[in-house]
């Protein structure tokens, strides 16, 4: 096998937890890479990407649920899931201290998830030797 | 060169306008000189003077802040011109230079950049 260079990645999630095979091309791609022993600085999702962080979603019995996946992939590698602050405010996913500071009454961030700012996004592109993004709409 | 933002969707039709602007405008800040190509429909995000009939805020005024954040590298894709029907004298108050780039050029300005984002 020829040797590879192991580079370091930056994974853009801009799709719903819906879009089926789009949103499970994101987590399987994310998973090969940390199979084939590449870095991966961060998964930052943007757009309709933050639902998937929702810790309230319940698909039908028997279906995938993207966010456990996530969160499994997580918890084994240690990965990094940022979620953008804004678009999560905007799409009603919050956690403790959003919630507080808005007087929500609720939140519901899945745990394994962080809320960040776009600067953890314009960092990402400068330390890593890829970006790749998925599920852009147009 | 490091990212290349690539404009394709209309101002108001959903929030990848908007949303691709937040990150130029983050790049800039982090100073990475951020290059912003607009095509077919993303030329409409050009019209500063379009009337804006939706409730959303006009996209022409973060344009106007380009210049504060030091973003200069804007590229438009000449075929999409005709294509949109858009005459250059509609582009005369941008308030930044630009590039007109035939299709060769688009692609070697793709090549010139690490990164591409596609909005």
């Amino acid at each position: 096998m020829p040797a590879m260079d192991l580079l370091n990645y930056c994974i853009i999630v801009r799709c719903g937890p819906d879009q089926q095979s789009q949103a499970l091309s994101a987590l399987e791609f994310t998973q090969a890479l940390l199979t084939q022993g590449h870095n991966v600085e961060r998964v930052f999702f943007y757009q309709q990407g933050v639902l998937t962080a929702s810790r309230l979603r319940t698909p039908a019995q028997g279906e995938l649920n993207i966010t456990k996946l996530w969160q499994k992939l997580q918890v084994e590698n240690k990965l990094e899931l940022d979620v953008c602050i804004a678009a999560a405010l905007q799409n009603g996913i919050v956690d403790k201290t959003e919630s507080e500071r808005y007087e929500l009454g609720a939140y519901n961030l899945a745990s394994g998830f962080q809320l960040a700012g776009l600067g953890q996004l314009a960092g990402a592109t400068i330390a890593c030797d890829r970006v790749v993004t998925f599920g852009a709409s147009q | 060169m490091s990212t290349l933002i690539v404009m394709r969707s209309t101002p108001y039709g959903n929030t990848n306008a908007k949303d691709a602007l937040d990150i130029a405008l983050i790049l800039a800040t982090f100073e990475q000189s951020p290059s912003l190509l607009y095509q077919g429909a993303g030329l409409q995000q050009l019209l500063l003077h379009s009337q804006n009939t939706t409730p959303f805020k006009h996209i022409g005024n973060i344009l106007k802040a380009f210049p504060i954040y030091d973003i200069e590298q804007i590229y438009i894709d000449n075929a999409s011109l005709n294509e949109q029907n858009i005459s250059l004298d509609r582009l005369n108050d941008l308030p930044v230079e630009y590039k007109l780039l035939d299709t060769n050029q688009v692609t070697e300005l793709m090549h010139n950049h690490q990164h591409i984002m596609v909005f």
